[in-house]
């Protein structure tokens, strides 16, 4: 018997498992096949934890497990999650009987111990309780088979699982009525075919034809319907074609061999097809899992954020299981946070917000299907991450029963599982993200203080030394030496506060994005606001503009702009010799305002005038000129506020030249033209 | 011009800046007052009777905002406000608690002292505006509303334009504020300052040689315009430099 093709998903688990246990000693509990499984588990942990052994809980399921109710199956599965939280691994296995599929699979794991009910049943074939456990114990040599009787007293009480409704019970009868009425039919069209050609074929052919029938019967129909067909095919040859025809009676009773040995061959390739389909659908299940997990993966690889993420799994979790599902968030105490609630499909789960907390709270699944909370209609599983409960996957199913069999349990797990590594993924990014933020700002902070700390030193030595000789009585200063003193003192001082005023505003534009108060106003005030900044210094240079009176108005935030500007003029000021002729002009481009400040000096003197925009970038690093390189910082970052750029080239006039585009909106429309109102 | 034994009250409670504008104001022949709290500044505006005040807003018991309220309820005294603080907001407040100047440390103290000077001079001449006003090579004729050239030539505004130049003549050379200045030309509940922006321009290209470098309809950031008549600045005491 190959057991190994039949593991569930939880093959590659156990195998690696087996790696490890080779150390440690394996116990097995058989479950599923007696009435007090609990009890078996809990025997196993105790002695499990007594031997020092690793152990596993395991379901096989044969065949009949197809016959097996729906709520016998979701007490299977709630006993394997029972053992699951108790220590052990839980593993369903599929076979043929049972006997031979955990004796397989003990050989596999190299286990020492198997526990089984005494009353287990483990195969349908077999007769006695005595004669399973001889079985068992004649497949598995050297491995101890201890047989647990149940507790007396023990009340098992199952996760109780909605019972079906009647509607569902006679659509089910309905079924299994069609099913042996196909039976019937196969054996009528067999006849149908076979009788013309009565006569001119050997009966032995006769014989073939009931028997591909038996066949077709039992690939497509079930056990009964198949069986059936078995004895209406030997009704029907008898009848039809076994001299005396059209008589049931036999005369010879070699006959009475060929219809046993119909019988048997019908009744065998009736199970082993049966056998066969039910290996497909299981591979077929199998593969539509895995089909579903590695779409639901992908998908979430590709998702960037976390709502992103959610709204993949939850619309992938809703196609598969067929269910209305939604995920609460959790913040990091494990509140549940209602405004993050991502919806799939045409409807929502219904949510409990007890059982939610709950979930919250114990990081353990509640809801339909489990023991807490069972008759709520949805089931809710827990996305843990390595910090506690990022949040709740809730999902209930759409068709009227909600019940979910072990293999959907199993993916919607398995999917949740990926949610949740996804959802600590992003939550990883999002942590290593601000780290990275943390550090940036710490450097710039650094950087900041280094350079604020020279450039306030500096002045601040000019200050000092010129206040202490103008302080001194004996050095009789002439009035000419005394006015020069006092001027430095005040041009130092404005320089400090320049530097802080630079330094404030940078703070403030990257503090936050809600900093523009933006207002109507004309460029032509704009610009003329900050040349009046300068005005005393300006003096100097020769100055010019060529801001057109009929521009539209502007929606900026004026103090910015004029700052932006006035940190131009202050560099043109700094950075070219008295004479030199600054010119400021402003145009509209389609939706565009370019305001231009060029002048006829040096030039910018750098290769790459992109970097002069960086914080702490200055033009020409081994100079007098004092400063931290925080001005055209601060006019990159006005600028982008607004929604435009900065560019410095060369100036056609020879020097520097650094072009501002805004974008603006409509023109504002005057409500009263100047000629309208009296 | 010759001022006399004005009196200047100082309300500031920083020690050298106290000395900085005691120095200022004695060495150009005011006699100085100092109050370091509002309280005291409200008491010394009352019993020394000042010709000027310069309040700083940032003193110990209230804001300085407070003191210019209290002191315009009983009198028109010209006030200057010395402060810190560069928002539009603050400054709109203290204009419109009814300062006269708003005047940013690190301040310039020729410059302080001629808008001081400034402010007095309004303050004795009165606010009324005379028919006719006279500027650069401009004279506007407020009742018969004709603006001239010297030259000789006509200057035409329309109505509104017109009524905007009359209303900041009529508080010439101090800041009315925008929602002054709407609620006086368009009457209230008017909120756009926009169509105002766009007649201040164009009164720029009427009236200023230089629109974009305007030396009488000077904009106040955030607070409002001002009608420069009187744009002398070339009465600073002999040994202090001016701004030049």
């Amino acid at each position: 018997m190959d057991v190994t093709s039949q593991y569930d998903i939880a093959a590659g688990a156990a195998a690696n498992a087996s790696e490890g246990a080779a150390a440690r000693d394996c116990l097995l509990v058989l479950i599923g096949a007696s009435g007090y499984d609990i009890d078996l588990i809990h025997a196993g942990k105790r002695l499990a934890e007594a031997v020092h052994a690793v152990w596993a809980a395991v379901d096989v399921q044969t065949s009949r497990f197809r016959f097996t109710p729906d709520r016998d199956r979701a007490r299977r599965v709630e006993i394997l999650r029972i053992a699951e939280s108790l220590g052990a691994e839980a593993v369903t296995l599929h076979g043929t009987t049972v006997a031979t599929t955990i004796a397989a699979y003990a050989r596999l794991r190299q286990a020492s111990k198997i526990l089984v009910g005494s009353r287990t049943r483990l195969g349908w074939l077999a007769v006695s309780q005595y004669a399973q456990l001889v079985a068992l114990k004649r497949l598995s040599p050297g491995i101890e088979i201890i047989a647990i009787a149940p507790q007396s007293g023990s009340a098992h009480a199952p996760a109780p699982v909605p019972r079906k409704t009647p509607s569902q019970r006679v659509e089910y009868f309905r079924q299994r009525v069609r099913h042996y009425l196909s039976a019937v039919a196969v054996t009528a069209i067999c006849t149908v075919i076979a009788f013309p050609l009565s006569g001119h074929v050997d009966l032995i052919n006769i014989v073939m034809i009931y028997t591909l029938g038996a066949a077709v019967a039992g690939l497509l129909l079930g056990r009964g319907p198949s069986a059936l067909t078995a004895v209406t095919n030997i009704l029907a040859f008898d009848y039809f074609f076994v001299p005396p025809i059209f008589s049931l009676e036999v005369l010879d009773p070699n006959y009475l061999v060929t219809f046993t040995a119909m019988l048997v061959v019908a009744l065998i390739i009736a199970n082993l097809m049966i056998a066969v389909r039910e290996r497909t659908e299981a591979a077929g299940a199998r593969e539509h899992h895995t089909a579903a997990l590695y779409a639901i993966t992908r998908d979430l690889a590709i998702a960037r954020d976390v709502n992103a993420m959610v709204t993949t799994a939850v619309r992938h979790i809703g196609e598969v299981l067929q269910a209305y599902t939604l995920v609460l968030m959790c913040d990091e105490d494990g509140r549940i946070i209602a405004s993050q609630i991502v919806v799939a499909r045409d409807r929502r789960p219904v949510v409990d917000a007890n059982v939610a907390r709950w979930v919250a709270a114990k990081g353990r699944r509640a809801g339909m299907g489990t023991r807490q909370f069972p008759a709520a209609p949805a089931t809710y599983l827990p996305l843990q991450g390595s910090h506690g409960t990022i949040g709740i996957l809730v999902v209930e199913r759409a068709d009227a029963t909600g019940i979910m069999l072990s293999e959907q349990q199993r993916l919607l797990e398995a999917m949740a599982d990926q949610l949740a590594l996804a959802l600590e993924r992003a939550r990883l990014a999002e942590l290593a993200h601000a780290a990275q933020l943390a550090a940036e700002r710490a450097i710039l902070r650094n950087t900041l203080l280094a350079s604020i700390s020279h450039d306030l030193r500096t002045p601040l030595s000019a200050i000092a030394g010129a206040g202490s000789i103008v302080a001194q009585n004996d050095f009789s200063l002439d009035i000419y030496r005394r006015v020069t003193l006092g001027r430095l003192i005040e041009d130092k001082a404005r320089d400090m506060s320049d530097l802080l005023t630079n330094v404030l505003e940078l703070v403030r534009l990257e503090s936050g994005t809600d900093v523009l108060n933006r207002d109507w106003h004309s460029l032509s005030d704009i610009v003329g606001l900050a040349i009046a900044r300068h005005e005393s210094r300006l003096a100097g240079w020769e100055v010019s503009t060529d801001v057109p009176g009929d521009l539209p108005l502007l929606s900026v935030d004026s103090n910015l702009m004029v700052q932006m500007l006035s940190n131009l003029l202050e560099n043109a000021i700094k950075y070219t010799p008295p004479g030199t002729r600054i010119h400021i002009s402003a145009q509209q481009f389609e939706g565009v305002i370019r305001l231009v400040v060029e002048d006829t000096g040096p030039g910018l003197g750098v290769d790459a005038p992109e970097q002069l925009f960086e914080k702490f970038t200055r033009g020409r690093l081994e100079s007098d000129i004092g400063g931290v390189g925080l001005g055209l910082a601060i006019c990159r970052a006005v600028s982008r506020l607004h929604g435009g750029e900065i560019r410095a080239t060369a100036s056609p006039m020879g020097g520097a030249r650094f072009e501002i585009a805004v974008p603006h909106d409509e023109d504002p429309s005057v409500l009263e033209s100047p000629s309208s109102v009296a | 011009m010759i001022v006399g034994m004005h009196v200047a009250l100082v309300v500031e409670d920083d020690r050298a800046v106290q000395k900085v504008l005691r120095m200022m104001f004695e060495a150009n022949g005011f006699r100085v007052v100092i109050a370091d709290s509002c309280a005291r500044g409200e008491r010394d505006a009352r019993s020394q009777r000042p010709d000027v005040s310069i309040v700083d807003l940032g003193l110990p018991d209230f804001d300085g905002i407070e003191l210019i309220r209290s002191i315009r309820t009983w009198s028109p005294m010209p006030i200057i406000v010395l402060s810190a603080r560069t928002a539009e907001a603050q400054r709109l407040a203290a204009f419109e608690a009814g300062a006269d100047d708003y005047v940013l440390k690190p301040f310039s103290a020729p410059e302080l002292l001629a808008r001081a000077r400034a402010a007095l001079r309004r303050h004795v001449r009165g606010e009324e505006p005379s028919g006719i006003l006279e500027f650069s090579d401009l004279s506007i004729d407020l009742s018969r509303r004709v603006v001239q050239q010297r030259g000789g030539g006509e200057v035409r505004l329309t109505p509104l334009e017109h009524r905007i130049l009359e209303t900041l003549a009529r508080h010439r050379d101090r800041v009315v504020t925008h929602s002054q200045l709407m609620k006086e030309v368009w009457g209230p509940n008017r909120a756009d300052t926009r169509s105002l922006r766009v007649f201040i321009t164009t009164l720029r290209k009427k009236l200023e040689r230089n629109p974009t470098r305007p030396t009488h309809i000077v904009t106040e950031p955030g607070v409002g315009y001002r009608l420069v008549v009187d744009s002398q600045r070339d009465d600073v005491g002999i040994d202090m430099h001016s701004s030049d």
